[in-house]
């Protein structure tokens, strides 16, 4: 009775950790690999490979990954940080991403770009979810974030095991997703995107509605999480608003957000919109999509700026002489110069 | 909770552990808990229909039992023989109220409203009437046609003193209410399925293999066969007015496998469920296709419902002194007539029910009655097919004549089901036949792309229902679980681990697909 106990046992722990295998290798090659378009996809992945202590984490949404590049603030100021934005990321994303980080690598300071918290529970889109979350590894904050932002047609159990959701790829599998399902190369500048084009005029992007002054419910309610949990955790948060050039923000949310962050210590607020002039950003050159997000000048111009009032503001360390960092910071530097390089000279 | 879902895998899976974790004794009871926790989380309040059901079930089953007692208790002869007679009276008459009530339910939940359309319709057209009868939209509770046609063979049984009836009140309910088979049948007899499902089985590792294979030969069938043909047939049939008839003959044959995929699919995760708690539940289906006749497609398909309607429908109608006595004043006037007149019209009683059984509309009476009418013909026919062959020099009962009858049955059935698929009525079954006869014209598998079934799923569903065709040969003389037994451990993990793959890889579920119910469901 026992030998069948500890037979059937055995068998049935067998056949668990195989189907558990197949499901992990299949959704590991039909998974999209985000390696030649849409590299955003894979932010959220890399920053599991950053081996160096991080002293700032940005968080927000695509004005962020656009924005902000950590490569361009080791070489100005010297700390280590780390961009982990993804399109269309949203408060409460924010939130669980900010815990996984946390848990992995925990910086001395957080910021986080107030852009989507005009966005409420009615805002999902599938895809910038998969983009988001699919990168995260198994956690209990995983499974927070996907439930936090599913919408009604997906499926909880598609995020343990995505081949629920990528097995109808079947039909375009190429090379690339058996060459890079298990090995993929970094893609991103330490969670920066570089944008090559330009954008000349405004256009009606996402213009607000007058009823909606107010932030809605969830991305306040994720606000508040975000504050608890940075201040429980004690790391100063810096709340910002990147610049864009599009009039989608109303002057009410700087005010309500200004009173959210004076309740909390350690928790401060800027727009950097009404900077855009001293950061010296211009409105043919700087930026891409209608307005809305920076291009790789617009980036490295806010990225001075933004670097210079978060190492004044924070007393951020200047890791340059530091052999643990200045190895492969520098390297990373190298590598965003060459691309952008590349870039530029491609779009000639 | 859908068959094919991880809820629904985690839900078997809790009370599966749950189930070999009590005592023997009490096991049963763990089946009806999760029996009626399934029911609720489908139905919801709509519950109380099937606790109805098998109240009304238990209590004239309990009055059957006490009547029988009584009955028994007399022992003076002559007394004995009124006695008799007393007790098939009352028997009779408990029945009956019985089968009011059960049916009753059904009826005013499934055919209320067909009635009432029809009474209104000759209101509104013979009496001017404007106001329109009926009920509120009501809602049909899942699996009612099923339950209550399984309920009610057992009070029949019961009055024709084919056992004894079960004193246990919760018992009888978990052979009301259980779960596996309340979404799509099989229809169960009370004797065929009781001891397994109450004596508590004990653990048996082949019970699980048996099980695991069986749902895993289920859900790839409903995958990767019947929804990827969901959706092209779905569209094919809402836009048969903008296309020709070899598009109908597409989406007629195709129908058919994609039914036989779904069905027969539902059923083997029903039996593969039933089986990981060591319980035997009746097989519905034995290679449909390869019947040579329509009234042998029937014996194959369904088979419990076929074999409901002949026990407690054909047999009693067949017998009945009236039907007879009718047939021997028609023997008066023609012989041939006379002997047919209980065969043929308890079949096209039984046919007609079965119709209304899948719907309460015109078309599948219809439908319903074509099969006998169909069956009657065949009957009268066979001397001239008999001729026929002999004519094309085929052997009767050789390969070629074998061939010849499969594929005109399969033909036939296919044909059928026009009726299922026109969902506008009658008119539209109509229409369908008369584009399969005299509008046929090109194909082009752009067009069959814009249906919903690309060309590369068209490959992968003929594949499938080739794959199907193969099994269903090789089952012939032994079925696929044990072929597969006869072949190594690891022979079995692999093949497991492959269809296990292919699942999850061609399946047609999650977003991007329209996944259907069972089709079964909806009757």
């Amino acid at each position: 009775m026992k030998d069948t106990i500890i037979k059937t046992i055995t068998k049935s722990a067998a056949a668990v950790l195989l189907g558990m295998t197949i499901l992990l290798v299949l959704g590991r090659i039909f998974s999209p690999k985000y390696i030649n378009e849409n590299r955003d996809g894979n932010i959220t992945a890399e920053f599991y490979g950053e081996d160096t202590p991080l002293d700032a984490v940005f968080f927000g949404s695509s004005t962020v990954y656009n924005a902000i590049s950590p490569d361009v603030l080791w070489d100005r100021y010297g700390f280590a940080s780390y961009t982990r934005a993804n399109a269309s990321q949203t408060l409460w994303q924010s939130y669980y991403l900010m815990r996984d980080t946390v848990r992995y690598n925990r910086p001395k300071l957080i910021t986080l770009d107030v852009s989507f918290m005009k966005y409420g529970a009615d805002f999902a889109e599938e895809a910038a979810n998969r983009k988001t979350i699919d990168g995260m590894r198994f956690s209990a904050d995983k499974l927070g974030c996907a439930k936090a932002s599913m919408w009604e047609d997906e499926s909880l159990s598609s995020y343990i095991f995505p081949i629920f959701r990528f097995h109808s790829r079947w039909d375009e599998l190429t090379e690339d997703d058996l060459r890079f399902a298990f090995r993929r190369p970094k893609v991103t500048y330490e969670g920066f995107i570089m944008e090559f084009g330009r954008t000349d005029e405004p256009e009606e992007f996402g213009k607000l509605k007058p009823g909606d002054r107010l932030f809605p419910e969830k991305a306040e309610e994720y606000l508040v999480k975000i504050m608890d949990y940075c201040r429980d955790e004690d790391i100063p948060l810096l709340l910002m608003k990147t610049p864009t050039y599009i009039n989608t923000w109303f002057p009410e949310y700087d005010k309500r957000l200004e009173e959210m962050a004076k309740g909390y210590e350690g928790c401060d607020y800027i727009n950097f919109d009404r900077a855009a002039e001293e950061i010296g950003l211009d409105r043919r050159e700087d930026y891409v999509d209608g307005h809305s997000h920076l291009n790789v000048d617009g980036a490295r111009k806010f990225s001075v700026c933004f670097g210079r009032y978060i190492k004044d503001r924070y007393d951020l360390p200047d890791h340059r002489g530091d052999d643990r960092y200045s190895g492969v910071w520098n390297d990373r530097y190298t590598r965003y110069c060459m691309d952008i390089e590349k870039g530029k000279a491609a779009l000639k | 909770m859908s068959f094919v879902s991880v809820p629904f895998a985690v839900f078997v899976i809790s009370a599966v552990l749950l189930y070999y974790l009590v005592p023997v004794r009490y096991r049963y009871l763990v089946l009806l808990a999760f029996s009626l926790f399934f029911y609720y989380l489908a139905c919801g309040k709509y519950i109380i229909y099937i606790i109805i059901t098998s109240a009304i079930t238990y209590l004239s089953s309990m009055a059957m039992e006490r009547v029988k007692d009584r009955s028994a208790r007399i022992f003076d002869r002559e007394k004995k023989k009124e006695a008799k007679k007393w007790l098939k009276k009352r028997l009779k008459v408990i029945m009956v109220i019985c089968l009011c009530l059960n049916f009753g339910i059904l009826a005013i939940l499934k055919y209320s409203d067909f009635l009432f359309a029809n009474i209104n319709r000759i209101r509104v057209g013979y009496f001017g009437s404007t106001d329109m009868w009926g009920f509120e939209k009501l809602v049909l509770p899942l699996g009612i046609s099923f339950y209550t046609f399984q309920s009610m063979g057992y009070i029949i049984d019961l009055f024709y003193r084919r056992y004894d009836a079960e004193k246990n009140p919760l018992k009888l309910t978990l052979f009301v209410t259980f779960f596996p088979q309340i979404v799509q049948g099989p229809i169960s007899r009370f004797r065929d399925i009781s001891p397994t499902l109450f004596n508590g089985n004990r653990f048996d590792e082949d019970n699980i293999r048996r099980g695991l294979c069986l749902i895993i030969f289920g859900v790839a069938k409903k995958l990767i066969i019947a929804d990827r043909l969901s959706v092209f047939i779905t569209n094919t049939a809402a836009f048969y007015k903008d296309l020709n008839g070899t598009y109908m003959l597409i989406m007629v044959f195709l129908y058919s496998m994609q039914l036989y995929a779904d069905f027969s699919g539902g059923i083997n995760i029903t039996i593969g469920t039933a089986r990981l708690f060591g319980v035997d539940v009746t097989e519905n289906f034995v290679r449909p296709f390869f019947s040579k006749s329509v009234s042998e497609y029937w014996s194959r398909w369904h088979i419990t419902l076929g074999t409901w309607f002949r026990d407690y429908i054909f047999y009693p109608i067949s017998i009945s002194k009236k039907l007879m006595s009718f047939g021997k004043k028609i023997s008066g006037i023609s012989d041939f007539l006379g002997k047919r007149t209980s065969l043929y019209t308890a079949t096209l009683v039984v046919w007609a029910a079965t119709g209304l059984w899948h719907g309460p509309e015109w078309r599948y009476v219809l439908w319903g009655l074509l099969n006998g009418i169909i069956m009657c013909v065949s009957a009268e026919m066979t001397p001239l097919y008999d001729r026929l062959n002999r004519m094309a020099g085929w052997k009767k009962g050789g390969f070629l004549h074998r061939a010849f009858a499969v594929i005109r049955t399969f033909v036939i059935m296919s044909l059928l089901r026009v009726f299922d698929l026109s969902f506008e009525g009658i008119r539209m079954a109509l229409s369908i036949y008369k584009r399969i006869l005299l509008k046929q014209g090109p194909v082009s598998l752009e067009r069959i792309s814009s249906l919903g079934l690309s060309t590369q799923d068209m490959v992968v569903a003929l594949i499938g229902i080739g794959l199907l065709f193969a099994v269903s040969l090789l089952e012939r003389k032994k079925s696929i679980y044990d072929r597969l037994m006869e072949r190594t451990a690891a022979f079995r993990w692999v093949f497991c681990t492959v269809v296990l793959t292919m699942i999850l890889i061609f399946g047609s579920y999650g977003i991007g697909y329209d996944s259907a119910d069972f089709i079964y469901m909806q009757f």
